[in-house]
């Protein structure tokens, strides 16, 4: 502008001229037309050549804007007006967009017709196009004996045809009128518009994605195309857009029948962007009266999404939501049964850790009521859900063990979940997955008559099916019916080759018949037993139930002991040489021997001692922390005092020296609290110096803690903050953990039920709990041979030893009781012939549960 | 998107009419011809082609239909919708009314 000014006082024109000129500029540049065509209309008095051209650029501005406000009749005044001052071709553009908007458009046609004829230099592109969009949307032929009528008369008509037969789907037709429509006709891009309409409608997507999106841009097809390209998924909504996204997304509904819905659809949209979830259901609830709805059609898909999802929402935004939907529920203003059920199923699978059980089961019972009412479930649907109810209620609140190991599991609704198990049975008797569940919870309740009762069952209802099998095998190894166990698990390997747990079981259980035999002295069949396994065997030295070196180890010892000494000593020093390290070796078989022979003592211990001496390591701690828990596992375990304070040692010097975080986390877990507390202490803090944010670790160092120091509010703060710490670093198996124990904390264990075979009536009966002021009376020892072996060992104690033994002693052994085993020991109090222990005070009957915040329980985490 | 869709039966559809579709619907998409919906289409199969896997989707399927409402409904649309063309008189009043957008 200014170089313009400067220009003009070179010119030599007035002062208030230029100004004049550069306020007209301005205002141009302002879209001020009025202003701008006032300003200049005395310039051009002055000098017609140089701003003639700023006139007409006003008042082509100003019926550009009139059009676009819709009044065409002050737009025409306009229009006239500029007849006079500017060339014709100048004036085609805006005559097209007047007549356009016009309602007179069929009059115009022949005018528009002679533009389009007339020579293409005169006319730009996008005016043509514009131009003959004009001519088509007119929908009328040309005036008899107009000049365009012999070139563009067909043409016109062939469109026409064409969109006809579209509309008729008169496929066939269609490429026969548009033959009509040469390469450079004004109206090719009609024809490419028509071609994928075709395509649109006979469901060739691509083909119609292709012709549809390679129009001119500003063409009345290429608009038009924008809602059929929504389908093809070949374009966008411009949601900045909000005028036009509607009105591309309410031609797309039209052509759905669904119109009327995109406004709405719009809305629900954007305020589900803006993360208001609960107020853009509200939306569509409030609005439409079918929503929500379970139907096959968009209302059913749109209503599935608002229950969905959730599901892939951040915690923040999950827990927003459901609040809106609990405060539905809560007031019991749910619209229909639909919403209620879904609501009800979220609720239930979605379940938070302050759900409690019975509030799990009211949400998945209330979802199943109403499934049935809505869509008559199946007996087979109702069984699976059952069983999968069943199935949470069995979850492991934590185990009473540290870390990830297992222990005993104390579940979250123990008898609930033997219900629903129990229910999900009865209604499909097929349902193997209850079955084996409720098989599993039976066991770890203990409940083993019913346990077995549920195993017979299962064996007549499922005779070939592997699971069922192992299960089988599983119950007759415990009742030492080995013969039968081998039995089913050869039919389970018939069915599954492969399966690793078949195959540990046939190598446990054939060793175990082998060990019956070689005990009563039945050496060949004991060999012939053992002779089998060598197929399968592995070489994996860590692999203490199948390796070889373990294999040779066990049958050397039996041997040694029951068959042949110098065949047992050759497989003992083949053992030797296969083990990964002397001091693993050395451990296998010193606890090996005392299982077999059930003594407290073995050959090996002495040569132990002296290879635990050297160079203490975390690797070998942890081999060694496995082959003790290994034996520790198996109904044949042994008091391991001994053992215990010769690890326990071991371990403490080991953790001063070099440990990956994989070694540390194996050995934490294997140790727990309780006999290897202070092991586990030791690499926890080892690990803690390195990274002192890592959870894994945190969340030992907070199970490491005493009961007493556990202050539940506390705890549970802690315990959240670590989670978060899991959660920002992924580590998926501590969070599950956390989550297992924070649900643990706030729900507690109901309190045992009384059995049902003890009669309350005859309380008179019960004798009071006897008094052992001498030590304990030698006959207690008679039922438990642990009792009886650890007397033993005592009465044979030295004083550094006895020291050791109450150091090591269970965590939930009080002294006094080792003061009183002491004694015994002392008066050499071994076992006498069992005599039954008086009996127990019947327990009290169940009370109603407590709520959480009452439970005297809360905050032991072991 | 719901596998009934998908395979273009209704939810009470029995095993054969499931088993029907997905067959029928594989014959158009071919891996070879169109990988991502033969794809969609043996999910959507696997998902209910029996009473034990219907049961289990209705109960406990947690995959959201789509990225938001809208999404939702565009890929129901372009799912389900079999559109018909407009008649003469609708496709006159929709070309009309996008011009002038």
């Amino acid at each position: 502008m200014a170089e313009d000014i400067s220009t003009s006082s070179e010119s030599g024109l007035p002062p208030s001229i230029v100004a004049a000129e550069q306020r007209t500029r301005e205002f141009l540049a302002q879209s001020k037309w009025r202003k701008a065509r006032e300003q200049v209309k005395p310039l051009v008095k002055l000098d017609r050549a140089r701003f003639l051209p700023l006139l007409i650029e006003a008042n082509m501005g100003l019926a550009r804007e009139m059009v676009s406000k819709g009044h065409i009749a002050e737009a025409r005044q306009v229009l006239a007006y500029l007849a006079t001052i500017a060339p014709r071709e100048q004036l085609v553009g805006l005559e097209v967009d007047i007549l356009g908007r016009s309602d007179d458009s069929k009059d115009c046609l022949g005018k528009f017709a002679t533009v389009l004829i007339a020579p293409a230099g005169n006319l730009a592109e996008a005016e043509r196009v514009r131009l003959a969009d004009q001519v088509v949307l007119a929908f009328a032929a040309l005036p008899a004996g107009h000049p365009a009528e012999v070139s563009l008369g067909p043409q016109l008509r062939g469109i026409q045809e064409a969109l006809q037969a579209v509309s008729r789907q008169e496929w066939d037709r269609v490429p026969e009128w548009l033959r009509a429509i040469p390469h450079r006709s004004p109206f090719s891009h009609w024809a490419v518009f028509i071609k994928g309409l075709a395509a649109f409608h006979n469901g060739d997507t691509e083909r119609a994605t292709r012709f549809l999106s390679s129009l001119p841009a500003e063409s009345a097809p290429a608009k038009a195309s924008r809602s059929y390209l929504l389908l093809t998924n070949g374009t966008e909504l411009p949601l900045n857009k909000p005028r036009l996204a509607e009105v591309i997304l309410e031609g797309a509904c039209r052509l759905a029948i669904q119109p009327g819905v995109a406004g709405l659809l719009l809305r629900a949209e954007q305020i589900w962007r803006e993360g208001r979830h609960g107020d853009s259901y509200r939306v569509l609830r409030n609005s439409i009266g079918q929503f929500p709805s379970d139907g096959a059609d968009w209302l059913g898909s749109v209503s599935e999404f608002y229950f969905q999802a959730p599901y892939g929402m951040s915690l923040a935004q999950r827990d927003d939501y459901l609040d809106f939907f609990h405060d539905l529920l809560s007031r019991g203003a749910a619209k229909n049964r639909i919403e209620e059920m879904q609501m009800l199923r979220l609720f239930a699978l979605m379940e938070g850790p302050d759900t409690s059980a019975g509030d799990l089961r009211s949400h998945w019972e209330g979802f199943l009521s109403l499934h049935e009412q809505v869509r008559k479930s199946s007996s087979c649907f109702k069984s699976i859900a059952y069983s999968w109810l069943g199935q949470q209620l069995a979850r492991s609140l934590g185990s009473s063990s540290f870390g990830m190991r297992s222990g005993t599991d104390r579940l979250w609704d123990a008898e609930g979940a033997c219900d629903c198990l129990e229910k999900a049975k009865q209604l499909d008797p097929q349902n193997l997955p209850a079955h084996l569940q409720l098989a599993k919870v039976y066991e770890v309740l203990n409940r083993k008559s019913e346990r077995n009762r549920l195993l017979d069952e299962m064996a007549e209802q499922f005779p070939e099916e592997k699971l069922v099998l192992l299960e089988n095998a599983r119950g007759c190894m415990e009742r030492k019916a080995f013969t039968k166990a081998l039995e089913l698990l050869e039919r389970a390997r018939q069915v599954d080759q492969l399966d690793p747990a078949a195959l540990e079981m046939v190598v446990s259980t054939r060793r175990q018949l082998a060990r019956q035999h070689f005990q009563q002295h039945r050496l060949d069949k004991a060999r012939r037993t053992l002779e089998p396994l060598e197929g399968l065997l592995t070489d994996q030295a860590e692999d203490l139930q199948r390796s070889r070196w373990t294999a040779w180890l066990r049958q050397g010892l039996l041997e040694r002991l029951h068959g042949d000494a110098a065949q047992g000593e050759a497989l003992l020093d083949r053992a030797r040489a296969a083990s990964p390290h002397a001091a693993g070796y050395l451990l296998f078989a010193h606890l090996t021997h005392r299982v077999y022979a059930r003594q407290a003592d073995s050959p090996f211990l002495a040569e132990l001692r002296a290879e635990l001496a050297r160079e203490p390591s975390a690797t070998r701690g942890f081999l060694l922390l496995r082959i003790f828990r290994y034996w520790d596992s198996t109904p044949d375990k042994q008091p391991w005092g001994v053992e215990l304070g010769m690890l326990r040692k071991y371990l403490k010097a080991a953790a001063k020296g070099p440990c990956s975080r994989a070694e540390a986390k194996g050995i934490g877990e294997l140790c727990g609290p309780g006999a290897f507390e202070d092991s586990a202490s030791a690499f926890v803090r080892a690990r803690l110096r390195d990274d002192p944010k890592d959870p894994l670790f945190r969340l030992f160092k907070h199970m490491l803690k005493p009961a007493w120091m556990c202050e539940p509010d506390e705890s549970r703060r802690q315990l959240k903050v670590i989670l978060e710490e899991a959660r920002r670093r992924g580590e998926q198996e501590v969070i599950q953990k956390l989550q297992g124990i924070i649900r643990g904390l706030d729900y507690p264990p109901p309190l045992p039920r009384p059995r049902e075979d003890i009669d309350f009536e005859g309380e008179d009966d019960w004798e009071a709990p006897p008094e052992f002021e001498d030590g304990l009376p030698a006959n207690l020892t008679g039922g438990f041979p642990e009792l009886a072996e650890i007397l033993k060992m005592l009465a044979n104690a030295s004083e550094s030893d006895i020291r050791e033994f109450k150091k090591t002693r269970p965590k939930d052994m009080p002294e006094f009781v080792v003061d009183m085993l002491l004694e015994s020991a002392k008066k050499g109090g071994l076992p006498k012939p069992f005599s039954p222990l008086p009996k127990p005070r019947p327990p009290a009957p169940q009370p109603p549960r407590r709520p959480p915040e009452e439970n005297p329980n809360q905050g032991k985490l072991f | 998107m719901s596998p009934y869709l998908v395979l273009g039966v209704p939810v009470q559809a029995d095993d054969q009419t499931i088993r029907r579709a997905y067959l029928e619907a594989i014959k158009q998409a071919t891996p070879e011809k169109n990988p991502a919906r033969f794809q969609s289409l043996s999910e959507a199969y696997e998902r209910i082609k029996d009473e034990s896997s219907r049961c289990k989707y209705e109960l406990f399927h947690q995959e959201s239909p789509g990225a938001s409402p809208l999404d939702t409904f565009l890929r129901h649309l372009r799912l389900v919708a079999k559109p018909k063309p407009m008649s003469m008189e609708a496709m006159k009043e929709f070309l009309h009314t996008c011009s002038k957008t």
